[in-house]
């Protein structure tokens, strides 16, 4: 059981680095992001330490689009029949799915090392123990978002619509949170899904360990990030189980 | 099913014999039907070949057998678990050959077999041991290193099958095994195929082909059209087609009328004619009653110059059963 739940997640793993010309350009576009942008607008806003308070924001923003990955994978492989391959294998479902929303998590945490460190040079580390229960913190975030996407493409079996979907998603899910902007600044109809949406608490646990201006209690973001990745990998495993067979998608 | 019908069933599959049964399987894509009401039962360490032309419904019903697909109605009970209710433990006694291999396009053949290794169950040096051993089987060895997506067509089969061959599962299923490969590597796969069940393997093999089917199953199911029109060894499926045999005698002067009502007289002998000096009788089980035939002209002072005799082919019994022929005429 331990044997094929490392071996699924082995497989997750080793899959991104196919990405190769995808995650290099993905840093590129981090880095000056970050140099050019991040920089010209901290000089515009009123946020204190804008630069950083961005740099951290946006690490968060592309972990989670890194982690949803592991949907595109989902649907590649059905869309080519493959799924029926990893359908017929001798691995209880369930752990093919936690297999996957772990696998999904770590690499997603792996590919994005260049960015982290990169973030970590520009704002400095001050406290390690705070930094690593931040970045435990942003690993369930990992975890999650990998879960919500085995959910939501075995919700709709099929790749256009997982497409379609992911992008409305992405779309809501980065500017309903503090990613970019502190609550503060918010009308009241974002501030309330924002106080929910588990990027807002990444975020927040992240500036937290990173010993920048922070909002909300860090245990809070926590239990949250907890209580949202299993909530998506138990949702991952009942409609995975349910709704995914092989033999042609649309 | 009812309880009643379930401890029923139980009571019936105490008979280790069984290895498969399928009840009333049924699937459906939207509104076509594609397999309909199947029963069926593979008995345990037999070969059994399911044969149907394109779009029969063979791999939709093997693919509901490894829990890829869900059954629209009905189920199967491999070696007494329910595919529907003990998926998980159905997966640990199946594996299966894809009809189109599944390969991650941008991995290598020995890549994608020391994984599938492990997920059966080996380890390590182990894993690696076994790989080589079935790649040089299939003489694949050499092509380890290349990408999935630079392999010939044949090639990708020949990984394909390899997996089950690692695998070693209770119960093997080759989804047309030997299409694109060559002639030489037919006869390989074959005598591998025969080689599993011997250590024993129960082996399904959907096929299309005549000729595949009859020398390597111990029994056959004609599919047709979502329907299991018949199921057999070879041999009785071509002993069901009444007159099926053809024994032609040719004799020296022909026949008095009495022998040839003699003849006609035989139970399995459905039609005789007599064509100059040849005797031509249609009739089943030839083999068995031919020496009782020569040796009455015999006794009945004939002298039988030649004999020559022909068994229904498969196709025969195809068309027998469906109206439809598999094979062109020639
Ligand atoms: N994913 C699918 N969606 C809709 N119809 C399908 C699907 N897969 C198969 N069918 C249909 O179901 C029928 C049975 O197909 P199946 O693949 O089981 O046939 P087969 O006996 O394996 O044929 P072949 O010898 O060509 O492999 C066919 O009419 C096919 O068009
Ligand atoms: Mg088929």
């Amino acid at each position: 059981m331990l044997d094929h739940l490392l071996l699924v997640i082995e497989r997750d793993v080793r899959m991104i680095i196919q990405y190769k010309l995808f995650l290099i350009i993905r840093w590129l576009w981090y880095f000056l992001q970050v140099t050019i942008f991040g920089l010209a607008i901290s000089y515009l806003v009123v946020v204190e330490n804008y630069l950083f308070y961005y740099a951290a924001g946006i690490y968060v923003a592309t972990l989670y689009s890194t982690a949803m990955f592991v949907a595109f994978d989902i649907s590649e492989e059905a869309e080519h029949g493959f799924v029926d391959y990893l359908l017929s294998l001798p691995i209880d479902r369930r752990v093919l799915i936690v297999g996957r929303a772990i696998g999904g998590g770590i690499r997603s945490f792996l590919a994005t090392i260049p960015p982290l460190l990169f973030t970590l040079y520009l704002i400095g580390v001050r406290d390690i123990p705070i930094l690593i229960e931040a970045s435990i913190g942003l690993l369930l975030l990992s975890f999650g978002v990998a879960g919500l996407g085995i959910s939501i493409v075995s919700f709709l079996k099929s790749g256009d619509k997982t497409d379609i979907l992911l992008g409305a998603i992405d779309a809501f899910i980065i500017r309903l949170s503090t990613v970019f902007y502190p609550k503060a600044f918010m009308p009241p109809f974002y501030s309330a899904p924002a106080a929910v949406n588990p990027l807002t608490h990444a975020a927040e646990l992240f500036r937290w360990g990173l010993g920048i201006q922070s909002e909300g209690d860090p245990i809070f973001s926590f239990i949250v990030l907890l209580a949202f990745m299993i909530a998506m990998t138990t949702t991952g495993i009942y409609l995975y189980e349910r709704r995914m067979e092989g033999g042609g998608w649309t | 099913m009812t309880i009643l019908q379930e401890i029923v069933f139980v009571v019936v599959n105490m008979d280790r014999d069984i290895a498969i049964k399928v009840v009333g399987l049924t699937k459906y894509y939207g509104k076509f039907l594609a397999v309909d009401h199947i029963n069926l039962e593979i008995y345990d360490r037999e070969i059994f070949g399911f044969l149907g032309p394109n779009g029969a419904g063979k791999s939709t019903t093997l693919l509901m057998l490894t829990t890829v697909l869900k059954p629209s109605e009905g189920t199967a009970y491999v070696y007494g678990y329910d595919i529907r209710k003990y998926p998980d433990k159905v997966r640990s006694l199946i594996g299966i050959a894809f009809q189109d291999p599944k390969l991650f396009w941008i991995h290598t053949p020995y890549e994608i077999l020391i994984w599938h290794a492990k997920v059966c169950g080996y380890r390590g040096s182990k894993a690696r041991e076994v790989v080589r051993d079935v790649l040089s089987m299939l003489n694949m060895w050499e092509a380890r290193n290349k990408r999935a997506m630079e392999l010939s067509g044949g090639m990708r089969k020949r990984v394909e099958i390899a997996k089950v061959f690692i695998q070693k599962p209770r119960v093997a299923i080759f989804d047309e095994p030997t299409a694109q490969i060559d002639v030489t590597g037919k006869h390989m796969i074959w005598d591998m195929i025969r080689g599993l069940r011997d250590e024993g393997s129960t082996i399904i093999l959907a096929t299309n082909e005549l000729y595949e089917a009859d020398i390597l199953s111990d029994r056959i199911g004609i599919i047709y059209k979502g329907k299991i029109v018949a199921v057999g060894t070879p041999k009785e499926l071509k002993d069901t087609i009444p007159g099926g045999d053809i024994l032609e005698i040719q004799v020296e002067g022909g026949l008095s009328n009495g022998l040839l009502s003699r003849l006609e007289g035989y139970r399995e002998v459905s039609k005789v004619e007599l064509v100059d000096s040849t005797v031509k009788l249609y009739l089943n089980r030839v083999e068995e009653l031919l020496p009782q035939i020569l040796e009455d002209l015999i006794r009945n002072g004939v002298k039988v110059k030649s004999v020559n005799m022909r068994e229904p082919t498969l196709d025969d019994v195809f068309m027998h059963y469906t109206g439809a022929r598999l094979k062109e005429e020639d």
